[in-house]
């Protein structure tokens, strides 16, 4: 073990699919703590939810892709019930509050899925169009891995046009940037809150699906997730999708070979990136112009 | 004549510190038990609270109590330390990890330092879930109590003489915090909780404070994790897990962030809903997390605070009011 | 004698030039104003000089000595002090604890945590001193949110003043007040100590005009104009493009 490069390039490929995997939860985090200053924990209780409603809905219809359409969708709906019926109510309010609204909506959450499936860890089978392993860079790759990375750097890109090459794209950058003088030229920032925090819920069910297969169904793996998600959006600073991917990327990375190189101190490693990035940009690596100078 | 806010809250707190003194003794050893960790509790949820003073929520307390907890315990258990030597040494990790934690964590504020807070507790639980040492997720027992029969005639064994060593404890954190929040440092704390850009400008060194608060409430956290963890007699991760941290929070905000005593009412509060509540029915955190929500809506300033507001409201109407136009 | 002396200060926001080769000096005990149009960089410059923004080239210096790289609160310490255009105080302290506060971090009593703050009597004294500077001792006791917003005008003035300061900004004392506030306000800065370099920002002409020493005519971030009040009011430039006829500034840029 250790410095055989076959294993070297397969722990890579490891972290950048980990990494993808954090980036989809992340961008939805940070982007609507950037417009709307919401602190919303309960955004990995949707990463959750999105990969029961992938088990049930895999079950009942015996395929995996129905799931993958399927089930983030579903999430999104009862997402956006949530962010209509409750948190909306804390918009205005201080993070304590919204911290304490969202992680009341984690404890429920966790407890309504835990009384519904149960304790024990739920599998979702793999699609069988990806289950056998491809050859890459000399090395055999689980392909379902590959299609994560595949899939990430799509929505990656296609996020990236979508923030600078479109006109809601240009009004969500603005909007990060400078709330009131985008409320001043009319525009409902309401609605655009709405379906920021609508795609953000979309893409949180997304990485629950499609890391379902890959870690398994079970009560908490919200909290799991969440905290590692946090340190990506302090590492890559707040409101940025660039920020939201390097955070990813370095933290997708320090995670896997963290455990590699240091297996008795397996989480150090993250928690290093973060002290040494907290130490020179206490406001992250390429926050949103808003959150460079804020403490 | 009526009684400042301050002088309200000193008397919330004397009549509980007396009234629980008194109850506590005569009710089944059921109850001591109760009585025992909702003291402990209180005391943690009074390090949350100093802190706060200074403006700063921490959502990764538990990394204190677990570190005082499995300090105490590492050095009784697996080093046979005396366990009044232990306490001392783990009171002093718990400031030592402090400034260093605080050092990077205290740059930040508001939800950046709700994050980072919380990671760095996620750190020490996810290093203590794997560590050999301290036999990883499974815990270790046998965590010894301390033994101050020979110097007050308590046995600590006994389930009374815990509960009213606890209670005394608590007592003493809340003498210790409230001293604290009137002396220089525990008034320039509550202004920059205010207004920090202004402490600056007059010459404060806001890092500093805070940096001093933090390891402060490191020292009483940990402190809680040795009451604990004595409490137990058990060392176990969960000490020091994000659910722990939520406990505490939800704890000091639903007595009134920032009036001390609020957090040993929730504390109460807290302990009894949740033996009730789990007792009588399967789903505890659905409970709990309907509490979260009904704090986070309807009382955000907690009990206390909410009627702090309250005699304030009652003695502006009785004066006449001077408000005119109020500062942005 | 020199107190506190800019050279060649400049600062711009991106594209925006706020501050173009400042190059001033203030002389120790002497009294400034620093007027111009709004946007002309008057409170740029004072956060400048507080430490509040960091310049981007060019130096300041108190007593002799470069302070550029200092922070806000190490220039408060080496007393440079200042009050704010929009209120900034403690919203939930009395008057006399607001002053308080000031006078511990000032004297150094801020830090200590082995006895209460009351117990410190010379604290409460100086306190009540700087109260009574200000004409705020009949308000002492009375919390900030609900005093009188000329009052919080005053109580700005007073924490700076309760710093101690070798220099004294002040930036708009009397924005936003009533014609008696500002009255108030004016027989409040016209009494200040007068060994305290000021430095005052000011719309109020008749304030300024009697009250400075020496005036600094800002515009576009550059120093247009100085002089004492007969030289700027003499002034062709500054009477054509500030100065109305009866004397008044004008408030906003002339198109």
């Amino acid at each position: 073990m250790g410095l055989d490069p076959q294993f070297i390039i397969e722990q890579l490929l490891n972290s950048l699919q980990f990494a993808m995997l954090l980036f989809l939860l992340a961008i939805g985090l940070s982007v609507i703590f950037g417009l709307m200053d919401y602190l919303n924990l309960a955004h990995g209780t949707i990463y959750m939810l999105a990969a029961y409603l992938a088990y049930s809905i895999a079950q009942l219809s015996g395929s995996f892709w129905v799931a993958f359409f399927l089930a983030p969708v579903a999430a999104t709906a009862i997402g956006m019930v949530l962010y209509l019926v409750l948190l909306k109510r804390a918009e205005m309010e201080t993070h304590l509050v919204q911290v304490l609204l969202t992680v009341g909506v984690i404890y429920a959450g966790t407890d309504i899925l835990r009384h519904i499936y149960g304790d024990l860890p739920k599998g979702v089978t793999q699609p069988e169009f990806f289950t056998a392993p491809v050859q890459i860079f000399g090395v055999s790759y689980p392909s379902y891995r590959l299609f994560i990375i595949g899939l990430g750097l799509v929505i990656q890109i296609g996020l990236y046009f979508a923030l600078e090459r479109t006109r809601l794209g240009a009004l969500v950058r603005a909007g990060v940037d400078d709330r009131q003088t985008v409320e001043t030229l009319g525009v409902n920032i309401g609605a655009v809150f709405m379906l920021v925090f609508a795609i953000g819920t979309y893409l949180a069910g997304v990485a629950g699906v499609v890391a379902a297969p890959i870690f398994g169904v079970y009560p908490g793996m919200d909290a799991t997730i969440i905290i590692l998600v946090l340190i990506v959006v302090v590492v890559g600073g707040l409101g940025s999708l660039k920020g939201a991917i390097l955070g990813s990327l370095l933290i997708g990375f320090a995670d896997t070979f963290g455990k590699i190189l240091l297996p008795q101190f397996a989480m150090v490693m993250i928690y290093l990136v973060m002290a040494i990035v907290l130490i020179f940009r206490p406001t992250g690596l390429l926050p949103a112009r808003r959150f460079t100078g804020a403490g | 004549m009526s009684l400042t806010r301050n002088q309200i809250r000193l008397l919330i707190g004397a009549v509980i510190a007396v009234l629980s003194l008194v109850v506590q003794p005569r009710m089944s050893a059921f109850a001591q038990e109760l009585f025992a960790e909702a003291a402990i509790l209180a005391i943690f949820a009074l390090s949350l609270d100093i802190l706060a003073r200074s403006g700063l929520v921490s959502f990764g307390h538990a990394g204190f109590l677990g570190l005082g907890a499995y300090a105490f315990g590492g050095l009784t258990v697996l080093q046979n330390w005396p366990a009044g030597a232990a306490v001392f040494v783990a009171i002093a990790i718990g400031i030592v990890v402090g400034l260093i934690v605080g050092i990077f964590a205290v740059r930040t504020s508001g939800a950046f330092f709700i994050m980072v807070t919380l990671a760095m507790a996620e750190m020490f639980y996810s290093w203590v879930f794997r560590s050999p040492i301290f036999n990883g997720a499974d815990g270790m027992g046998g965590v010894p109590r301390l033994d101050i029969k020979s110097l007050t005639g308590l046995d600590l064994n006994n389930p009374v003489s815990f509960a009213t060593f606890c209670i005394v404890m608590c007592i003493l954190a809340w003498i210790v915090v409230e001293f604290i929040a009137i002396t220089p440092f525990g008034r320039t704390l509550d202004a920059i909780r205010q207004n920090p850009n202004r402490i600056s400008a007059l010459g404060g060194r806001v890092f500093s404070y805070r940096l001093a608060a933090f390891a402060l409430s490191g020292a009483i956290g940990a402190f809680a994790g040795v009451m604990k963890v004595q409490h137990t007699n058990f060392l176990s991760p969960d000490l020091a897990s994000w659910i722990i941290s939520g406990d505490v929070l939800i704890i000091a905000v639903i007595g009134g962030m920032g009036t001390f005593v609020g957090g040993i009412i929730g504390a109460g509060l807290l302990v009894y809903l949740k033996e009730i509540l789990s007792s009588n029915f399967g789903h505890w955190y659905l409970f709990l997390g309907g509490i979260f929500i009904f704090v986070a809506l309807v009382l955000p300033r907690g009990i206390v605070g909410t009627f702090l507001d309250w005699t304030d409201g009652r003695r502006a109407s009785k004066s006449a009011p001077a408000a005119t136009e109020s500062e942005t | 004698m020199t107190t506190l002396e800019t050279r060649k200060l400049c600062k711009s926001f991106g594209s925006l030039a706020v501050t173009q080769d400042v190059t001033l000096t203030f002389a120790s005990g002497k009294r400034y104003a620093i007027i111009g149009p709004n946007g002309a960089g008057k409170t740029t410059f004072f956060n400048l000089l507080a430490g509040n923004l960091r310049a981007d080239s060019g130096h300041i210096l108190l007593d002799g000595r470069d302070i550029s790289s200092l922070d806000v609160t190490s220039r408060a310490h080496i007393g440079i002090a200042r009050s704010f255009q929009r209120n900034n105080l403690f919203p939930e302290l009395s008057v006399l604890d607001n002053i308080a506060m000031a006078c511990a971090l000032q004297q150094g009593i801020a830090p200590s945590f082995w006895k209460p703050m009351k117990s410190y009597t010379g604290l409460r004294n100086d306190a009540l001193a700087v109260a009574r500077q200000v004409g705020l001792e009949d308000d002492a006791q009375i919390a900030v949110r609900q005093l009188s917003y000329g009052s919080q005008r005053q109580l700005e003035v007073a924490l700076a003043l309760a710093c101690k300061p070798k220099v004294l900004l002040l930036d708009e004392p009397t924005s936003g007040m009533s014609p008696q506030e500002t009255a108030r306000m004016d027989h409040l800065i016209k009494n200040l100590p007068r060994d305290i370099t000021t430095i005052v920002i000011e719309h109020d002409m008749d304030i300024v005009l009697e009250f400075a020493d020496e005036i600094v005519v800002l515009d576009y971030g550059r120093v247009l104009e100085q002089g004492t009040p007969a030289q700027i009011k003499a002034s062709s430039i500054v009477r054509q493009r500030y100065l109305g006829e009866e004397g008044q500034a004008v408030g906003s840029r002339a198109p």
